[in-house]
């Protein structure tokens, strides 16, 4: 660390008030890099300075680096009609909710509602919608920037479209993997097709993945230990003993991993859980968690970790997905209720498993309906992203 | 800052060995103070750490620190002593043999971790509860010249505290600026990321 100016500095291109110590700029990165987005946007109001320092590389990672250590946060989108003015950034711990206006920051004509939000990387958002090949969208909301990836031509509409989205060290870029069907092969009996973009390539790629059906989902990828996941299928005779499909996004290779127990359930949840990918087997009342062991050279394997009993009998009009282990003893929840004509009602609530006890996050300002991801806000650009060469 | 890493050939520096004197480094600030500093926590200092591992100076020669004043040396020395005491409350395990070490660590060392992280917790809050915003920065540019990276970082966080949710205005008292946008710029900012600006708190 350099010495720095204690007195009135020359270096501050802006006007300093008398007699004020002033700080070097790498000192105010450092507290400003701390602050959470909010404050640091407001900050470049502050005095010219202030924004071009929050403008510049530098900056955008230190505060990268921060923010990764930090708990995550989500970012909602309402499913209604009305409320599609805006992204919703939502802090669970002060339970809190921020509306960051959503119609601008798009250059697309497509009607909103047709948008979700897929899954997030370094506070960049992908956007895509569930039965349209067409548009992908990288959006940073923070800043408002967003690039559009390339479209294929033919327009397709797809039963299912699961999306992965991360940073490739290898590469040092970020690459966009998904999984989809077309409507119409479902009658021929097709698989999915899976297709890669780096972002910054005019095209994509095709991948051809080992013929095992995916499981339907509206979930994104999940990534972890390098690699993209999707859940396979179970009573089918194509996926033999295979639970989930793997997707190294450095190599680019397809693996498997097996599990040699047949769930009897239909519904689960493949996420991240205590820093390992885990399944979570919703069996009526009880909550069996499973997961991922072994190492990707000797093979990985699913295998089983705990029960709980959740004391609900969870059925199709009241189900629940589990987005994350908030600490040790809790999940957060998102509970899904059937209201019949009205759609459906969504709620968080927190779930204790030792004692059997459900908090719920009363959230103001939360839509009734809505689906979300992990987010964590910077200020990435996701256009320098995809102009810098590797 | 690892404990290993401290090639002080004193063990226990803070408590001297009966009869010995402690070593002590002599430090001379901008305005002509001197101070006799523990040498354990002078070399928390990493200013002071390289200058004696460079020149092999004799420790008696009072080292010049014309960037300090006396005032913020004297709370950056509480600072360090204090912090040194709350790490020697938790016991040491070698990088080596971190996973072993961790396997054995009982309910004893967890419970000196909590109890040390809950003191760090309430002698930090303690220590700028009463210092103004220049004493701060004035912290922060020694801590910064000194380069004792455990102290400005405490410090650079809790300045980001005191300006979070502030005004604008707040922020531009604290550091000492004046705004040089022109009122239509200004209002631009606020309106292109309105919701930045909601709820703040009053100064």
């Amino acid at each position: 660390m350099e010495n720095s100016r204690q007195r009135r500095g020359s270096n501050h291109n802006g006007k300093m008030q008398k007699g004020a110590i002033y700080l070097p700029p790498e000192i105010l990165c450092e507290i400003l890099s701390r602050l959470p987005v909010k404050y640091i946007l407001r900050c470049r109001s502050v005095c010219k300075e202030w924004c071009r320092l929050t403008l510049g590389p530098q900056f955008i990672n230190l505060q990268l680096s921060r923010v990764n250590h930090q708990l995550p946060q989500l970012i909602l989108k309402s499913d209604y009609k009305v409320d599609l003015q805006s992204l919703l950034l939502l802090d669970t711990e002060g339970c809190n909710i921020n509306k960051i206006p959503f119609k601008k920051m798009l250059n697309t004509s497509k009607r909103l509602n047709c948008l979700r939000l897929m899954c997030s990387c370094d506070g960049l958002l992908c956007i895509a919608a569930d039965y349209l090949i067409q548009p992908v969208i990288i959006l940073n909301p923070i800043t408002r920037e967003s690039v559009p990836l390339p479209s294929p031509k033919r327009r397709a509409y797809l039963v299912s479209h699961q999306i992965g989205f991360h940073f490739d060290p290898s590469s040092g870029k970020y690459k966009v993997v998904r999984e989809y069907r077309n409507m119409n092969s479902l009658n021929r009996d097709e698989g999915s097709s899976f297709e890669i973009i780096t972002l910054g390539d005019s095209s994509w790629r095709k991948l051809s993945a080992p013929p095992v059906p995916i499981e339907y989902s509206s979930d994104a990828a999940v990534y972890w230990n390098g690699a993209f996941h999707w859940k396979i299928q179970e009573r089918n005779d194509k996926s033999g003993d295979n639970c989930i499909l793997g997707f190294n996004i450095s190599d680019e290779k397809f693996y498997t991993i097996s599990c040699h127990v047949r769930f009897g359930s239909s519904e689960y949840d493949l996420l991240v859980l205590g820093g390992c990918l885990s399944l979570v087997e919703h069996d009526v009342h009880l909550m069996r968690i499973w997961k991922v062991t072994g190492t990707k050279d000797e093979g990985f394997s699913l295998s089983f970790h705990c029960t709980y009993d959740t004391c609900v009998r969870w059925n199709k009009y009241l189900h629940y997905s589990v987005i994350c282990q908030i600490n040790a003893d809790s999940f957060l929840l998102k509970v899904s209720r059937e209201d019949g004509e009205n759609g459906a009602s969504h709620w968080f609530v927190q779930f204790f498993p030792g004692k059997a006890l459900y908090s719920y996050l009363d959230i103001p300002g939360l839509p009734s309906r809505f689906r979300g991801v992990y987010f964590k806000p910077s200020f990435v650009s996701p256009k320098a992203a995809s102009l810098c060469s590797s | 800052m690892a404990n290993g890493e401290n090639q002080n050939p004193n063990p226990n520096p803070i408590e001297a060995t009966p009869g010995a004197a402690a070593r002590t480094i002599t430090l001379k600030t901008a305005d002509g103070e001197i101070f006799e500093v523990e040498e354990a926590v002078a070399m928390e200092f990493g200013t002071v750490k390289s200058f004696f591992e460079d020149d092999a100076v004799s420790a008696t020669k009072p080292m010049p620190l014309p960037n300090v004043s006396g005032s913020a040396l004297s709370r950056v020395i509480t600072y360090c002593r204090r912090s040194l005491e709350i790490r020697s409350m938790i016991p040491p395990a070698t990088s080596e043999d971190a996973t072993a070490a961790e396997a054995v660590q009982g309910e004893g060392d967890l419970e000196a971790e909590k109890a040390a992280k809950q003191e760090r917790k309430e002698f930090e809050a303690e220590f700028l509860k009463d210092e103004s915003n220049e004493d701060v920065k004035e912290l922060i540019l020694a801590a910064n010249y000194l380069n004792i990276k455990e102290l400005l970082d405490f410090l650079c966080r809790s300045v980001a505290l005191r300006i979070q949710n502030k005004s604008v205005e707040y922020a531009r008292k604290f550091f000492g600026i004046e705004g040089d946008y022109t009122p239509e710029e200004e209002a631009q900012i606020r309106q292109e990321y309105a919701w930045a600006f909601e709820g703040v708190d009053e100064d």
